[in-house]
């Protein structure tokens, strides 16, 4: 019997490793919602949001442990006790020039952007993640999130992540914050496709 | 006298404890190249913005003195040091002697635009660029450490 149920908070980095029905294995970030279609000893399930939206594959469930009586690693809203575990759409403000980034509900964060490349003015989706950045291994000793970049907008390659270095994206310099900024941001849903906003300011 | 001994101690352990951990490279013979996988003599430097270890921001194109000395370096955590703020004192005092700015990275992003060569466990390969006023690439240098870079510099004109 299938039910909708979402991608368990995964402990190492928010990722969880699935074989897609083409054979490729890909990373999946917790907290995606799917529809679990079959649940013997590899689950099968379709990917409900997100840019692998409608695509099948399966994950072999965990070894035995305690406190974990089917090794699945989806969990059905009502099993969290909390219903849906999404929140709101996340709307973002970005002040290009005092370098400043303002997330409801945790406040303002220092990010940069390239001064000759700037991200650019307007409103942009904040994608839902759909791979991790090896790129923001440089920093996993302050963020153990800091693989798990959010493009900006659905094209292109400007991301919100943390880091030292811009060369056009957001990057949230206070890199110790990242953690609590992804756990903000990674539940957060506007639609299949996006966790929240931003709007890029010249203030 | 037991209050002046606690104190000095407490002092030292904090001003242990406040370092950072920098690591230097082994010197190993650094090698000369003509170009990286994105980069070569003669190109513009890639420009970018940086947060440094004090939280200093700029644009490494803003940094103007005769000489722009740029250390992409592993093991070094998430920290970028520019001038004063870099650790190894020979480095620090040589830049300021000769002129120089001199930038130390870690970022694994910064060494892709570089061309920086980037190891199977996201390690970067040791590699300076020597860069113009006008932010011209002079010199490529790989396998390099500290020692060298000191060497480099104060033999700079």
């Amino acid at each position: 019997m299938s039910y909708f149920g979402y991608i368990e908070p995964i402990s190492a980095d928010g990722w969880l490793r699935i074989k897609l029905t083409n054979g490729l294995i890909h990373p999946m970030p917790e907290y995606l919602r799917v529809n679990v279609i079959n649940s013997a000893n590899r689950e099968e399930f379709e990917i409900l949001e997100g840019r692998w939206k409608g695509k099948k594959a399966s994950v072999k469930k965990k070894g035995f442990s305690i406190g974990d009586w089917d090794g699945s690693y989806f969990e059905e809203a009502v099993h969290t006790g909390k219903g849906c575990p999404h929140r709101n759409s996340v709307d973002m403000i970005f002040h290009r020039k005092s370098e400043q980034l303002d997330i409801p509900g945790i406040g303002k964060i220092k990010a940069i952007t390239d001064t000759s490349n700037p991200v650019p003015l307007g409103t942009f989706d904040i994608e839902i993640p759909y791979e991790p950045h090896g790129l923001g291994i440089s920093y996993i000793s302050d963020a153990k999130y800091a693989k798990t970049w959010f493009r900006i907008g659905h094209s292109g390659d400007r991301f919100l992540h943390p880091g030292r270095v811009s060369a056009g994206c957001i990057t949230v310099t206070e890199t110790k914050k990242w953690d609590s900024i992804y756990k903000k941001l990674i539940v957060a849903r506007k639609d299949l496709k996006s966790i929240g906003t931003v709007k890029v300011t010249d203030t | 006298m037991k209050k002046n001994i606690l104190y000095i101690i407490l002092l030292c352990i904090c001003t242990a404890c406040s370092s950072t951990n920098y690591q230097d490279e082994p010197c190993t013979g650094f090698s000369p190249v003509n170009e990286t996988r994105t980069i070569k003599i003669g190109d513009t430097i890639p420009d970018f913005r940086v947060a440094t270890s004090t939280d200093k921001i700029l644009n490494i194109s803003s940094l103007n003195k005769n000489k722009l000395f740029i250390f992409f370096k592993k093991n070094n955590g998430a920290n970028i040091f520019l001038n004063k703020e870099i650790p190894h004192k020979d480095m620090a005092q040589a830049a300021q002697k000769k002129q120089c700015d001199l930038l130390i990275i870690s970022d694994l992003k910064a060494a892709k635009i570089y061309g920086v060569d980037i190891t199977k466990n996201n390690q970067i390969a040791n590699t300076l660029f020597i860069v113009s006023k006008n932010k011209t690439i002079e010199k490529i240098y790989t396998d390099i450490c500290e020692n060298e870079i000191v060497d480099l510099m104060n033999n700079q004109n």
